[in-house]
């Protein structure tokens, strides 16, 4: 799953080739990376055909842009950035509209659900239901370091935070889950 | 080894677990989990969160072909590219691909087939009992022409058979890259045309393909 040297060099080269307006390079480019990128925003979005509309929008930035693109983090990043600030536009104009249902159910709550109750059998299934109930800011940490496999300084572009928040952050986020873990009957030995 | 750098070694374990960290930083990472039983419990739990937020992700769904189609819908809107002259010429890229192995290899293998092609038509008389030049379809091809330039990692005997099983030939080039291809004779429909091109654009093995005239 790491991302790989030649797979990073290959992101660079069909990056150049879009910017020359190659629509092939950008077909492979929105192949490879489109299922990551889409769950990144569904996160923030929880409504999949908005997911859709953000996830084609960072691609046609990602085409305006590419002249752009320095080399200066991985691709992935780079789309990765664009796409979380996509997101979040299409979700502050939501909630400035209106405190929908959506948004609500985007607010934490830590009381067990009858989906903890049934998995409190299960300490695997237990985590599970934990990370869900994380934080927004906790959660999308946790996505980035472990589903996207971002290092400290990616994370750090990705959400615009020094790269010391982004250790402070996790740290955080890990010990609040040991706590709703506790909560719920699984001790998970750290802290 | 004081509060602080325990602090800093357990704000790292999920970057470990994730395996993002430098060389050096992993290195020194991994002297202090084989002494400290405390790193260990936190690099277990690392671990179990790594893969419970992976197996969450996973079950997330994927995106419907309604992304992809106005992806390219919104491309097509797009204003076309016009580079300034230097990034057009882009000299960097165009000596590396003309003096590339491949590239070399292909001006190899049109200078052997020109030779060949011309050798055979030297020892042959034409009907009328005259003798014609074998370059002479290769001054002024006829038949439906296009422009196709190959991916690089082709091979020669992937874009054979691709020209075989859509009955084109290679009546010249390369020149920049691209190669003269004649789809058909003349009595080809532009539809027939265009289908072939569409057809050898989907092999995968084109890079790009554009009916001759086109800009």
């Amino acid at each position: 799953m790491r991302k790989q040297a030649t797979e990073t060099g290959d992101d660079a080269a069909l990056l150049a080739r879009i910017a020359r307006g190659d629509r092939l390079a950008m077909q492979v480019l929105f192949a490879r990376h489109r299922l990551r990128v889409f769950r990144f925003i569904l996160r923030f979005l929880r409504d999949e055909a908005r997911a859709e509309d953000a996830l084609s929008e960072t691609f046609v930035d990602v085409w305006r842009q590419a002249g752009a693109f320095e080399g200066r983090s991985s691709v992935s990043t780079w789309i990765l950035s664009i796409a979380r600030f996509k997101a979040l536009s299409i979700a502050r104009t939501r909630r400035e509209a209106a405190l929908d249902e959506d948004y609500a159910a985007g607010l934490v709550d830590e009381a067990d659900d009858p989906e903890m109750e049934m998995a409190k059998s299960d300490k695997a299934a237990v985590l599970r239901a934990c990370l869900q109930k994380l934080s927004p800011e906790h959660r999308e940490i946790v996505d980035l370091v472990y589903y996207h496999e971002q290092s400290v300084e990616e994370a750090a572009a990705i959400i615009g935070i020094p790269p010391a928040t982004v250790k402070t952050r996790l740290f955080y986020a890990r010990q609040k889950l040991s706590e709703i873990c506790k909560r719920a009957g699984v001790d998970r030995g750290w802290p | 080894m004081n509060a602080q750098d325990r602090q800093k070694l357990a704000e790292l374990a999920p970057f470990y677990v994730a395996g993002t960290l430098a060389n050096d930083e992993r290195a020194g990472f991994e002297r202090a989990l084989a002494e400290d039983p405390d790193l260990a419990r936190n690099v277990e739990a690392a671990r179990a969160e790594r893969d419970e937020v992976i197996a969450l992700n996973e079950a997330l769904p994927a995106p419907g072909a309604r992304a992809s189609e106005k992806l390219f819908a919104l491309l097509d809107a797009e204003p076309a590219r016009a580079p300034g002259f230097w990034r057009r010429l882009d000299l960097g890229a165009r000596l590396a691909e003309w003096f590339s192995p491949r590239a070399l290899g292909w001006v190899a293998m049109t200078a052997c087939l020109l030779v060949a092609v011309e050798a055979g038509f030297l020892a042959k008389p034409s009907p009328v009992g005259s003798y014609a030049t074998a370059s002479r379809d290769e001054v002024a091809p006829v038949g439906r022409l296009a422009l196709v330039a190959f991916n690089p990692d082709a091979r020669a005997d992937q874009i054979a058979d691709l020209l075989a099983q859509n009955g084109a030939q290679i009546v010249g080039g390369p020149r920049a890259g691209f190669f003269q291809v004649r789809l058909g004779d003349k009595d080809m429909s532009e539809a027939q045309a265009a289908s072939k091109l569409d057809s050898l654009k989907a092999s995968g093995l084109v890079r790009s393909a554009l009916k001759k005239g086109e800009s």
